[in-house]
C-alpha cells in the first residue's frame, strides 16, 4: 500500500500526458493558432477540434449569437455550463441544486448547468489530471495561492478580457473597482474576482469566557507584546489551557511582519516602510525581521505556545476542546462569530493589523474559465447573471428554499424545521466562492448588519504598494523550488517558537542564500519595474 | 522450429501471460513517452510535442543546493540497509513459523505480522505521534518519567531517527517479505531435512546448510528487485512518521519528500517527471551493474 496515491498519479499523469499529445496535436491542426481568450474565433474553432457534432453546433450557434450582441435564450443551442469548484466534501443534494439552476438558466441563456465540489485535499491533484487530459470544462476556482499564475504561464485558463465587455458589462458595473484591477494580470483579466471583503486583517481571536472571568480590557490591546501579561495571567490561573495555540502553519508572524513591513514575502522580495523607488530586499537580511522570532521564541520559552505547534497540523481539535486561550487568525468583521459557530466556543476578536488590500486578498477568490471550455462565450452570459441576479447566486450557495434553508425574514436564512448543518443535504458553506457575496442571505446568528460593516471594512483598507503585482517564477523555477523547501525547514519551527532564533535564523538564511533567494528577488525587481511602467501609462 | 509453429505449440502459454503482458504495456511502457517531459517546459496549450525544449534545466533543482547531499545520503543509506536487514529478519521470521507445528497458531502470528503492512502511513504517523509526543506520548509520560529521565522532544531532536525510521519500517514492511520467504521456505522438498536428520544434523545445522542455500535464489531475486528502486524512498515512511517536522529534515529528508515539498507550491511536471527520471535511471544502472556481478559468482541466480 506504501504511497501507491503518489505513484498511482505518477503513472496517470504519464498516461495522460501521451493524451495531451494527441490532443496538442489535433488543436493546431484545427487551424486554431489564435489566443484562444479571443473566444469569439476561439470557440467555434475549439469545438471542432472536439469532434463532437453537438458541440460544434453549440459553439459556432454562440459566436453569432454574440455577434449580434443579444443574449436571446432562443436563439441559443442548448449548453451545459459545467463548474468545479472545491470543498469540504461533495453535497449529496448537489444533483437536485443543479437541477433547479438548470431550470432557471433555460429561459435565461438556454443553458443546463453543472456544479461538482471536489474535496480540498484532492483538488489539485484533479484539476491538474483534468487539464492533463484536456477535459472539457468551462468554470473552475482559482486563487492567487491556488496556482493562479501557473494556470496562465501554462495557458490552462484564458484571458477573458474581450468577453467581460461583450458579455458580462452588469458583472464589471457590480464588482469593486479596486478589486477588479486588482486580479489583473498583465493588464488582462484571467478571471472575475468574487465580490467579498477585499482586504485581509491580521489579529487574534480569545475565549470570551475567560475574557469575562479575568475582566480583560481586549480595548487596550494593541499590539503582540500587549498580550504577554494576559497569558501569565491565563498560565497562572487555567491549568489546562494554552495560552497562544499555535499548529505548524499560523504564527504571530503574520502580525509583526504586515506591521513591520510594506510587503513581506519571506520567499522573495520585501519592500520596507516608507519605500517609494520600490526596491525589493531580502528581508532576512534586515534586523527587524528577529523581532517576531525572537518574541515567538520567547513565549515557547515561558510555556504560553504548545509544545507540538511545530508539528500540529489541525487547529481545530485543540479549539473546540477548549484546550487554547488564544490564537491568530485572519480577520474580518464577524470573524469572531464565524468561528463561534465552527468550534461551539465563543471567541472575540482583536485586530493587530490594519486592513490592507494586497494581490492575495483581491486574487483570494475568483472564477475563471477553462482553456478547455467549449463555449466561453456562454460560461461569461452566466456569470454575469451570477453576479447580479440574486435568486441565481442564493440558490447555488444555499440550496433550494424550503429544502435547504427557509426564509426568517427577506434577508435572513435559517435552516428548516428537523434539519442542521449536520444533516442538510446542501450545506457547502462557502458562499465566497459565487459571485456576488453582497447579494448573499445571512444566516441567522449573522450580524445583520454584515454586508454593511464588510463595505465599511473595504474602504478603510490601505493598499499594498505592490497590489496587482503577480510574480512569474517561470525564469527562477530550480531556485524557488529551493527556497520552497527551505522554508518548508525552518519556518514551522522558528515560527512557532519552538527554535532558538539566535542558532536557527542564521542557518536558514545562509540556506535561503545557498537557494538563490538573491537571484529570485532580482528577477522579482525586474518585473516590478516592468510592472510599474505599465501602471504608470 | 519456426516462429510460428512456436508460437501454435505454446499458444495456451502465450494466452496466459497476455493479461499481464498487457498490464505492463499500459501502465509501464505506454507512460514512458512521457519521459520527453522531463526535458520540456510544458506548456498545456500549444501541447506537450509543441512546448520548448529546456535540457537538462529540469534536473537543475535536485542538485543546486546542499540539500542535494543531505537527501542522495539519506535516500541510499536507509535504503540499503532496508534492503540488508529486510531479508535478514524476514528469512529468521519464516524459518521460525516452519517449525511451528501448530498450524493455526503460525496462521495467527503470521496475520500479526502481516498486519501493519496495510496500515496507512498517516495511521502510523499517528501511532508514532501517541508514543513518542513531547507532552502525551507514551514513551515520555509512562517510560521515561518514572524512571525519572527528562522528556525528550522527539520530533525536534534529528539524532534519534536514524533509528526510529528503521524500527518503523521493519515493524510495517517484515510481515510481507516474511509471507514470500515462508513460501519459498515451504516449498524445500521434504527429503532433504529427512536425510539430514538421519544424519544427526541440528535444527541451526538444517537451517544453515539446506534452507538457506536453498531460497538463496529468492533471496538474490528479490535483493535485485530492491536495488532497483534505490533511490526511490517510501514516501509515506519519510513523510508521514516524522510529522513532516521541518527540524529532522537533516535525517529525514529523502529525495520524494525533497521533490515533493519543493514542488508544491510551482506544480511543475516537468521537474517532477525529471525527478522521477533520475531516480529510475539510477536503479536501471545499479540492477544492471549487480546483476552483473551476481553472474559472476553464482550465475543461475542471477536474474538474466
Amino acid at each position: 500500500m506504501r504511497s501507491i496515491g503518489r505513484k498511482g498519479l505518477a503513472a496517470w499523469t504519464a498516461a495522460f500526458a501521451v493524451t495531451v499529445m494527441l490532443t496538442g496535436c489535433s488543436g493546431k491542426s484545427g487551424g486554431n493558432d489564435s489566443n484562444a481568450g479571443n473566444a469569439g474565433a476561439g470557440s467555434p474553432s475549439a469545438a471542432d477540434s472536439g469532434g463532437s457534432p453537438s458541440a460544434s453546433a453549440s459553439g459556432s450557434a454562440s459566436a453569432s449569437a454574440g455577434d449580434s450582441g443579444a443574449s436571446d435564450a432562443s436563439k441559443l443551442a442548448p449548453y451545459k455550463i459545467t463548474w468545479y469548484v472545491p470543498g469540504a466534501a461533495a453535497q449529496k443534494d448537489q444533483a437536485l441544486v443543479n437541477e433547479e439552476v438548470s431550470k432557471y438558466l433555460k429561459d435565461k441563456i438556454n443553458a443546463s448547468f453543472d456544479l461538482e465540489v471536489i474535496d480540498w485535499g484532492s483538488w489539485d491533484d484533479k484539476m491538474n489530471l483534468k487539464f492533463a487530459s484536456s477535459e472539457p470544462f468551462d468554470l473552475m476556482y482559482t486563487a492567487n495561492w491556488n496556482g493562479f499564475a501557473a494556470k496562465i504561464s501554462q495557458g490552462n485558463i484564458i484571458d477573458i478580457s474581450d468577453l467581460i465587455d461583450k458579455y458580462a458589462p452588469d458583472a464589471k458595473e457590480v464588482i469593486d473597482p479596486r478589486l477588479l484591477e486588482g486580479s489583473m494580470v498583465n493588464g488582462k483579466h484571467y478571471s472575475l474576482p468574487v465580490n467579498k471583503e477585499i482586504a485581509s486583517q491580521w489579529g487574534v481571536l480569545l475565549r470570551k469566557d475567560l475574557v469575562d472571568k479575568y475582566q480583560i480590557d481586549i480595548s487596550a490591546i494593541k499590539t503582540p507584546e500587549d498580550l504577554e501579561p494576559i497569558f501569565d495571567t491565563i498560565k497562572q490561573n487555567e491549568p489546562g489551557v494554552t495560552p497562544f495555540y499555535l499548529n505548524k502553519d499560523i504564527s504571530i508572524l503574520n502580525i509583526y511582519n504586515t506591521n513591520t513591513f510594506a510587503h513581506f514575502d519571506g520567499g522573495a522580495g520585501t519592500l520596507m516602510k516608507g519605500t517609494t523607488d520600490y526596491k525589493l530586499v531580502n528581508a532576512y537580511d534586515t534586523p527587524e525581521i528577529k523581532g517576531g522570532y525572537n518574541l515567538m521564541h520567547k513565549w515557547y520559552q515561558k510555556g504560553y505556545i504548545n509544545k507540538d505547534a511545530a508539528t500540529l497540523q489541525d487547529l481545530s481539535g485543540g479549539l473546540k476542546a477548549g484546550k487554547a486561550f488564544a490564537y491568530p487568525e485572519q480577520l474580518k468583521p464577524g470573524k469572531d462569530a464565524e468561528v463561534s459557530t465552527a468550534t461551539g466556543q465563543q471567541w472575540v476578536q482583536v485586530e493587530l493589523t490594519p486592513p490592507i488590500i494586497g494581490t492575495g486578498d483581491t486574487q483570494g477568490s475568483m472564477v475563471a474559465i477553462s482553456r478547455t471550455s467549449k463555449d466561453p462565450a456562454r460560461a461569461m452570459m452566466f456569470l454575469n447573471l451570477l453576479y447580479t441576479d440574486k435568486y441565481l447566486v442564493n440558490l447555488i450557495a444555499f440550496g433550494i428554499e424550503g429544502k435547504h434553508y427557509v426564509k426568517v425574514d427577506d434577508n435572513t436564512i435559517d435552516f428548516p424545521p428537523g434539519v442542521t448543518a449536520q444533516t442538510s443535504g446542501y450545506n457547502l458553506n462557502q458562499a465566497w466562492l459565487f459571485g456576488n457575496q453582497f447579494n448573499d442571505y445571512l444566516w441567522k446568528n449573522e450580524d445583520p448588519q454584515k454586508w454593511e460593516k464588510f463595505k465599511d471594512f473595504n474602504s478603510k483598507a490601505q493598499m499594498d504598494p505592490l497590489l496587482g503585482f503577480v510574480f512569474d517564477p517561470t525564469n527562477v523555477k530550480t531556485e524557488v523550488a529551493a527556497i520552497t523547501s527551505a522554508g518548508k525547514e525552518f519556518s514551522s519551527g522558528l515560527g512557532s517558537g519552538t527554535l532558538d532564533p539566535e542558532v536557527y535564523l542564521p542557518k536558514y538564511i545562509d540556506k535561503l542564500k545557498a537557494a538563490g533567494i538573491d537571484k529570485v528577488i532580482a528577477e522579482e525587481q525586474k518585473q516590478v519595474d516592468a510592472w510599474r511602467q505599465t501602471q504608470q501609462q | 522450429m519456426t516462429f510460428g509453429r512456436k508460437v501454435a505449440k505454446n499458444r495456451y502459454l502465450l494466452l496466459m501471460m497476455m493479461p499481464g503482458a498487457i498490464y505492463l504495456l499500459i501502465n509501464n511502457y505506454f507512460p514512458m513517452f512521457g519521459t520527453v517531459i522531463a526535458f520540456k517546459s510544458v506548456n498545456y496549450s500549444v501541447g506537450i510535442l509543441r512546448s520548448p525544449w529546456v535540457g537538462f534545466d529540469n534536473f537543475k533543482f535536485l542538485f543546486r543546493t546542499s540539500d542535494a547531499w543531505t537527501i542522495t545520503r539519506n535516500t541510499l543509506l536507509y535504503n540499503a540497509l532496508f534492503i540488508v536487514v529486510t531479508p535478514i529478519i524476514a528469512v529468521t521470521f519464516a524459518i521460525l513459523l516452519n517449525e511451528v507445528r501448530n498450524r493455526l497458531a503460525a496462521r495467527f502470528y503470521q496475520s500479526i505480522m502481516f498486519l501493519p503492512y496495510f496500515l496507512s502511513a498517516v495511521v502510523v504517523g499517528y501511532l508514532g505521534y501517541s508514543l513518542l509526543s513531547t507532552e502525551f506520548g507514551f514513551i515520555n509520560t509512562n517510560l521515561l518519567k518514572p524512571l525519572g529521565a527528562d522528556a525528550i522532544a522527539w520530533y525536534s531532536e534529528p539524532k534519534y531517527w536514524p533509528f526510529i525510521l528503521p524500527i518503523v519500517y521493519i515493524w510495517k514492511n517484515i510481515g510481507y517479505s516474511t509471507v514470500i520467504y515462508l513460501a519459498a521456505v515451504i516449498g524445500i522438498d521434504n527429503e532433504y531435512y529427512e536425510a539430514a536428520l538421519m544424519d544427526g544434523a541440528s535444527k541451526w545445522r538444517q537451517a544453515i546448510s539446506i534452507t538457506l542455500p536453498q531460497i538463496r535464489p529468492i533471496i538474490i531475486i528479490l535483493g535485485l528487485m530492491a536495488v532497483g528502486h534505490i533511490l526511490n524512498a517510501d514516501f509515506g515512511l519519510f513523510y508521514q512518521v516524522p510529522l513532516d517536522a521541518g527540524a529532522l529534515y537533516p535525517t529525514t529528508n529523502v529525495i520524494d519528500t525533497y521533490v515533493y515539498r519543493a514542488l508544491l507550491t510551482l506544480g511543475d511536471i516537468g521537474m517532477s517527471s525529471a525527478a522521477g527520471l533520475y531516480q529510475s535511471a539510477v536503479g536501471f544502472v545499479l540492477v544492471l551493474t549487480v546483476n552483473l556481478v551476481v553472474r559472476k559468482f553464482s550465475k543461475e541466480s542471477a536474474l538474466f
